[in-house]
């Protein structure tokens, strides 16, 4: 019988790259274009082989505490009180994603879809679905991401990007290098870190099976699959000028628009809607997973996260009540502080953690074998 | 009587038997049958005595079997004190043993300086014949039912599977009811933990009475989620199906008293099966299944689907079908919700009168409800023609489903559905829908997960899942996996 919180490497990929690739199809492809242009997909390509970087870094890491996580490891490299700082302050982050994941779908929903309903509602709606997700467990959340992260990359990416194919416009790739090297840099900055959540390998870590696999084998898979997933970004900038996607809100949601069967399914952004909301939840109930769990890592509790799920979602709510009113809000902040936020909490903060591991590795494995 | 899956609270004295004839008479009568007047007492010339119910017996057996092989005894031999020479006797030295075998409907034969009894088994059952079963028919295949007797039960099983290696453990459960149950399964076959799994939880059940096996599914069903709406466990009066399970390594359950058969683990998908899948080509098989499986979703999903594209989302229908919809619409005054609501309770009204009229009635019913009434609302503009249509295919696929608890609980969520989407459009639907998958996916039947092989994906369960693979496939799979 599968544990409920254990998950396969599959799995892992699964869920890492739906928290990666889900959040890379709303804002980020018109801000990219408003910056580098024609050089957008040059700007995807780098920010994916950057990631591949990070995810091999975190592995890395990852793998020197195999049955801790990256809350519990910072205490063991930088002793009790620095280290539960640290980890306290990665909660907060944690809780600011979740935030910013369940406000993305409450408001994006709201303003397409559904403009006389109180957003406070749906984010009470989203909420409880992310709670009945840590109930749970990753186990449970793993298995329905394979299914979402098939649907969505496997079957609907695929083929929407095989049906456009044909009016992709290769002169919209083109000149090559046309904008300077630094803004196709910021661009994959803004591809790379505000949402793609590569840190959750260090959280996972510890509950995945066959452990040995993870290195090479995650980071190869996950990055394929994200490549896979950007293939509809990609194909944006090749279908719409770099002008006309600037200018774009919801650019693959554009490209599905223009799919037709005959004269009747007139409307295939249905079915692109349709998988990208199941990914879109499932991510959001992976990134609460990691927060609660988090929370009752730094809080050191013995009786599971059950007990911190009210207080925790209460404090989610008023949150993003607070911090993401609109829309409009919630762009500024994730091409604003957002991307510092991020460098900070996948970058920097994680490289600190290698260094000191590297410094006090000695120590460290004498103390293990003591 | 109160909650009969309570504690045992009826817990019987014991008393060994006696030498004297007289007091195991006294004791039989005073202890264990006060005031059950049809226990009847036949004291014999040879100093001895047969206890037993009359009403359990067959007379015939003691008139032609008992009383001469007694008076051989006596005659020949001149000596009561060995047993008789009948077929099945047993012997018993306590008193609460044997008041629990003359329940069983034996005869207890008491010899006067004997410290033992002997039992002798002479039940009357009275049984129905073998027929269809009225709920599950097919067009190929076995027409033989389960019937109320075990012991028939049980033959039909190992009629259908002569292997020594089919295992059957027995065990009575009640203390009042001490109902007879079987539990089933085929050796090196079935998993050893799955098989200890299913014995513990049934061995674990303590109740006053057992008289349904959805007591004991229940009971079961606990262990893996108390409060799905889902069957965690499969019933059958099939025996050809019982045998299917079997043979994939699942186990049995049968239950004295009822025709109706229990059966782990399940998946949803395997609740969308039916024997007479394996009597057609594996393409038609393969077919219905999928067919199934389109049901399943239409029957949840169909009515809430066409009021989020009515109510909240026109501009995701082809145009044409937008104006045709909304000619329909032009004279009701509702909206999609409420028709929806109004016609599926109907609907369910209707289907409940058909059940409990007799069959004759049912059709009339049948008429009445979904031509006469069907026609008259959509006539007097309270309901529009679409909806009328939505409601029938969601009807019609309800009926596809071969599982009724499955059946059940998707009408139970098909509400949930409409009033989700009813209020909140395509999100409350998707919401809905990933709520649904996330229960769907942390469900587990006996400990194996209830969606299998789908989350988690396993390749090989395809294909006898989904599809029904040719045999030829199905058996080099299964000599791959022993």
């Amino acid at each position: 019988m599968q544990n409920k919180l254990t998950i396969t490497p599959s799995q892992t990929i699964a869920l890492l790259s739906l928290c990666i690739a889900t959040e890379a199809y709303s804002y980020a492809p018109s801000k990219m274009a408003d910056l580098s242009g024609q050089d957008t997909w040059i700007a995807i390509v780098v920010a994916i082989m950057f990631g591949m970087l990070l995810l091999s870094y975190y592995a890395w890491l990852a793998k020197k505490f195999p049955t801790q996580t990256l809350i519990q490891y910072t205490k063991t490299l930088l002793g009790p009180f620095v280290g539960r700082v640290i980890g306290a302050l990665y909660v907060l982050y944690f809780m600011l994603i979740s935030s910013l994941y369940i406000c993305r779908i409450s408001v994006g929903f709201q303003m397409t879809f559904l403009p006389h309903t109180p957003v406070f509602v749906l984010i009470v709606m989203t909420l409880t679905f992310c709670v009945y997700s840590a109930l749970q467990g990753y186990n449970a959340v793993a298995r329905l991401g394979v299914l979402a992260a098939f649907l969505l990359f496997g079957v609907n990416n695929i083929f929407l990007t095989a049906s456009v194919i044909s009016d992709i416009n290769a002169a919209n790739y083109l000149p090559f290098l046309g904008s300077s090297l630094g803004d196709i840099g910021t661009s994959s900055i803004y591809y790379l870190f505000p949402h793609s959540q590569f840190i959750f390998l260090t959280m996972l870590y510890p509950f995945i099976q066959k452990q040995r696999k993870i290195g090479s084998y995650i980071t190869w898979r996950t990055t394929l699959v994200v490549f896979v997933a950007s293939f509809l970004n990609l194909a944006t900038v090749g279908l719409f000028s770099a002008r006309q996607l600037a200018m774009l809100h919801y650019p693959p949601v554009e490209l599905s628009r223009m799919v037709e069967f005959g004269d009747f399914f007139e409307r295939m952004d249905v079915l692109f809607v349709t998988f990208y909301g199941a990914g879109m939840f499932i991510a959001i109930g992976t990134v609460f997973t990691v927060f609660i769990s988090s929370l009752n890592q730094l809080m050191e509790r013995k009786n599971g996260y059950r007990g911190l799920l009210l207080p925790a979602s209460v404090l989610l709510l008023l949150l993003s009540l607070i911090l993401f009113r609109s829309e409009k809000q919630m762009v500024q902040f994730i091409f604003g502080q957002g991307i510092w936020i991020a460098i900070c909490f996948q970058l920097i903060l994680p490289g600190l953690l290698g260094i000191v591991f590297l410094i006090r590795k000695e120590r460290l494995c004498n103390g293990q074998n003591g | 009587m109160g909650n009969p899956m309570a504690g045992d609270h009826f817990q019987y004295e014991d008393a060994p038997v006696s030498q004297t004839l007289k007091d195991n008479i006294s004791l039989l009568k005073q202890l264990y049958f006060l005031h059950a007047d049809d226990l009847n007492i036949q004291s014999l010339d040879f100093n001895c005595a047969l206890a037993y119910l009359k009403e359990l017996i067959d007379p015939a057996i003691i008139n032609e079997n008992v009383l001469p092989a007694i008076a051989r005894q006596a005659e020949g031999v001149r000596d009561t004190q060995k047993p008789l020479m009948l077929e099945g006797i047993r012997y018993a030295d306590s008193m609460r043993d044997i008041s629990l075998s003359i329940l069983n409907g034996d005869i207890a034969f008491f010899v006067e300086g004997q410290s033992r009894c002997q039992l002798i088994p002479s039940s009357k059952v009275s049984k129905r014949s073998l027929n269809e079963p009225s709920g599950e028919p097919t067009l190929r295949g076995s027409k033989v039912g389960f019937v109320e007797d075990i012991s028939t039960n049980i033959a039909l099983i190992r009629q259908r599977l002569k292997t020594p290696r089919l295992k059957l453990r027995k065990i009575e459960i009640g203390t009042l009811t001490r109902t007879s149950v079987a539990f089933l399964y085929i050796e090196s076959v079935a998993d050893a933990s799955l098989v200890e799994t299913g014995w513990m939880r049934l061995q674990s059940l303590n109740a006053i009475a057992l008289q349904a096996e959805q007591q004991l599914f229940e009971a079961i069903q606990k262990h893996d989620h108390k409060y799905s709406l889902f069957p965690l466990l499969d019933v059958t009066e099939r025996p050809d199906r019982i045998v299917g399970n079997l043979l994939k390594g699942h186990i049995a359950i049968l239950v004295d008293g009822t025709p109706f058969a229990i059966i782990g683990p399940v998946q949803l998908l395997t609740l969308i099966q039916s024997p007479e899948d394996y009597h057609f080509s594996p393409y038609l098989g393969s077919f219905i299944r999928l067919l199934r499986l389109l049901a399943i979703f239409i029957s949840l999903l169909l009515p809430s689907l066409y009021i989020a594209l009515t109510s909240f989302h026109q501009e995701m229908l082809p145009t044409k079908l937008a104006l045709s919809i909304q000619q329909g619409r032009v004279s009701v005054p509702f909206p999609s919700i409420m028709e929806a609501v109004f016609m599926e309770g109907a609907f369910e009204i209707l289907r409940e009168a058909g059940l409990r009229l007799p069959k004759m009635l049912s059709s009339t019913t049948s008429i009445v409800g979904g031509l006469i009434i069907g026609e008259a609302v959509v006539k007097a503009g309270i309901i529009s023609p679409q909806m009328v249509i939505v409601v029938a295919i969601t009807a019609l696929s309800s009926f596809i489903i071969p599982s009724y608890n499955l059946s059940v609980a998707l009408r139970l969520f098909r509400f949930m559905f409409i009033i989700l989407t009813g209020f909140f459009g395509a999100f409350g639907l998707m919401w809905g829908i990933m709520m649904l998958s996330m229960h769907l996916v942390g469900l587990r039947s006996l400990g194996e997960p209830y969606l299998d092989p789908i989350a988690p994906i396993r390749k090989n369960g395809f294909y006898d899942t989904i599809i029904r693979a040719p045999f030829s496939w199905l058996l080099s799979l299964a000599k791959k996996n022993s």
